[in-house]
């Protein structure tokens, strides 16, 4: 069934079918990740995964031996025409490294202080890992979304000589389509992992250059690290408006 | 259940504040050094989108108690004057009056009622009594959800109103981390612990609530999904399919239609279309058999609700309007019904009206499509053509 929703209920698939497709695929492989305490990081087929000495990111000193590990991603996979499958791996490979951070934060929710700040900088590394694969494969940025082309329509006598033209200009029109409504929920998703990042570092105890820091070295693109930096300070500057 | 919040020690006074949620219930909480209090939750309802300007809110208050202790023995009698020290702009406020007397469990209570805003809000309790003032501070984290369509067109972004299918981006004011969830139909993605997640509307009608809870805290916002319910029409241009004579050999039209699909309030461009033309059957006046066999096409909307729609009755010998002694008015429509899929993956019918009528002309034997739904838009005569 070639039609925009099929397509779009696919970018929601389980982890654990993501995991499975990103193994088959053999397209994209992690590193040693930060984990949740007693799970130790694994790659799609669930094999320790040895890593790969390019790119790999050292963390601070305050957070151990534990390394953020490798992230390879699909150079240019959202410049390029692309099959829908490269998109949608950079889509859910992403949302696999999120979900690692959301499992660390998870039945902690109610921590602060030191115990949240700790924590934040376990849990911070895979969701910065989310965002850089997305910077890396060329998401757009939070300014500029992807437009949604229409999916147009033809009223035409099926023994007509341009049926055929008109049927396969529809059909370049729905892969279109598609496509765009791929890259959008892409763009929406590097929305809403920026905002969580934010988010979490919008939260007492402030720790702005600790953002910036372990930021600049996931992401290595200053511009999107002062753009988190900048939208932190606005949020902690909301949090404190009033002050006697 | 104890909520900790802060015990600040001076002359050997300790300083708690506890804070309770509207049912009494206290929000479990841990230390948060010093300085800080705790955690607790606070239900905002409805924040008052797209309602009638002043419309009051409804909001929910939290109960503040101090407690000063020497050791275990309460501090009777002091008076303990409570005020909001930080927030956000409409950070709420200590309902009248803003001070109490701490009873024989020396404990003084106030209550916190929140302003329109989101964020977190920090509550001092002090000790007027006391050498110095000590005071001791208690956290307050307002939940309050804003949504934001992921699409930029229509350009109202905060709307509540949403076409099926069409996703939101929905975020906590103030960046505050909490679970989410969605009744009514839809689903959110992530989930757990997060500041900002993504509501996927359904594929049919709907009326969904989306919640953001965090311990007792339970925000929530209603929305509406609706289906297309709408079609208009207006002609973009002709395109003759042929070239004038004479000779003139051939009959026909061709015209490219701009369609909206309503109400453009919301927007369309997630939701899956067809249009599910039956097989229809006509004669032409010289006898012969005019056939449009059954099919389906799906087509989407841009993010404007728009589309092109090109009718064409293709080219036709001109001798179809010949009825043995003249050349004869013809004219047939096609049926074009529109359909949208459902989240069962079922075809449900939104406007079967349309139609999509051909006129020919045997004074001079041009021809004209049209496109008819709640309005109808007309292409011009065209033709013959050799």
């Amino acid at each position: 069934m070639n039609n925009t929703i099929a397509k779009r209920r696919r970018l929601v698939l389980p982890a654990v079918l993501t995991l499975a497709l990103l193994g088959a695929l053999d397209i994209v492989s992690f590193g040693r990740a930060a984990s949740a305490p007693g799970h130790e990081a694994s790659n799609a087929e669930g094999r320790p995964d040895e890593g790969s000495p390019q790119a790999q990111i050292e963390t601070p000193d305050s957070l151990g031996p534990e390394s953020l590990g490798t992230v390879q991603v699909l150079p240019g996979a959202t410049d390029r025409a692309s099959p829908h499958v490269l998109l949608q791996t950079v889509l859910e490979t992403s949302r696999a490294e999120f979900d690692k951070g959301t499992a660390i934060y998870a039945g902690h929710l109610e921590s602060s202080g030191e115990d949240y700040a700790r924590l934040r900088r376990e849990f911070i590394l895979p969701m910065l890992n989310a965002l850089k694969i997305l910077l890396g494969n060329g998401v757009a940025s939070e300014d500029a979304p992807p437009a949604l082309p229409a999916v147009n329509m033809f009223d035409a006598p099926q023994d007509s000589p341009e049926y055929e033209a008109l049927v396969k200009k529809h059909e370049e029109e729905m892969e279109a389509h598609s496509r765009a409504i791929l890259l959008l929920e892409l763009w929406n998703w590097r929305v809403v992992l920026m905002q969580n990042v934010v988010g979490y570092y919008s939260q007492p105890p402030y720790a702005t250059d600790e953002l910036r820091q372990l930021a600049t070295e996931v992401l290595q693109d200053d511009a999107v690290v002062n753009t988190l930096v900048q939208k932190v300070e606005a949020n902690i500057a909301w949090n404190t408006a009033f002050q006697p | 259940m104890r909520l900790y919040v802060n015990r600040r020690s001076e002359e050997n006074i300790a300083y708690e504040l506890k804070t309770e949620d509207h049912l009494g219930r206290a929000v479990p909480g841990s230390h948060d050094g010093y300085e800080c209090a705790r955690y607790v939750g606070l239900r905002v309802l409805a924040d008052g989108f797209g309602k009638p300007h002043g419309r009051v809110l409804r909001r929910r208050r939290v109960r503040i108690t101090a407690t000063a202790m020497i050791g275990s023995d309460p501090v009777v009698g002091h008076g303990i004057e409570f005020s909001v020290t930080g927030g956000p702009a409409s950070k709420g406020s200590i309902s009248p009056p803003p001070s109490d007397v701490t009873n024989a469990n020396g404990e003084a209570h106030t209550e916190y009622t929140s302003g329109s805003n989101g964020g977190t809000v920090t509550v001092t309790a002090r000790d007027t009594n006391q050498s110095g003032q000590p005071t001791a501070n208690c956290t307050v984290e307002v939940i309050k959800i804003l949504t934001q369509t992921v699409t930029t067109t229509p350009s109202n972004r905060d709307r509540t109103d949403l076409g099926i299918g069409e996703p939101v981006n929905c975020s906590t004011e103030g960046g505050i981390a909490a679970n989410w969830e969605v009744s009514g139909g839809g689903f959110v993605y992530p989930t757990i612990g997060v500041a900002s997640t993504t509501y996927y509307s359904p594929q049919s009608p709907a009326t969904p609530t989306l919640h953001a809870k965090k311990d007792t805290a339970d925000c929530s916002k209603a929305l509406s999904v609706v289906a297309p319910d709408g079609l208009t029409s207006a002609l973009v241009a002709d395109f003759p399919e042929g070239t004038a004579g004479p000779p003139n050999n051939q009959i026909g039209a061709r015209s490219a239609f701009i369609m909206t699909v309503y109400p453009t309030t919301v927007c369309f461009a997630w939701a899956s279309l067809r249009e599910n033309i039956p097989g229809q059957s006509w004669t032409w006046p010289d006898g012969a058999d005019l056939d449009v066999n059954a099919y389906t096409h799906e087509w989407a909307t841009s993010v404007a609700n728009t589309g092109v729609d090109v009718v064409t009755t293709g080219l036709n010998p001109i001798s179809r309007l010949w009825d043995g002694q003249t050349y004869t008015d013809f004219n047939y429509q096609v049926s074009v019904p529109q359909e949208y899929e459902n989240d069962a993956s079922q075809w449900v019918s939104w406007y079967p009206g349309e139609t999509h009528p051909r006129e020919y002309r045997g004074a001079d034997q041009a021809a004209r499509v049209e496109f008819v739904a709640d309005n109808t838009a007309t292409g011009g005569w065209e033709g013959p053509f050799q």
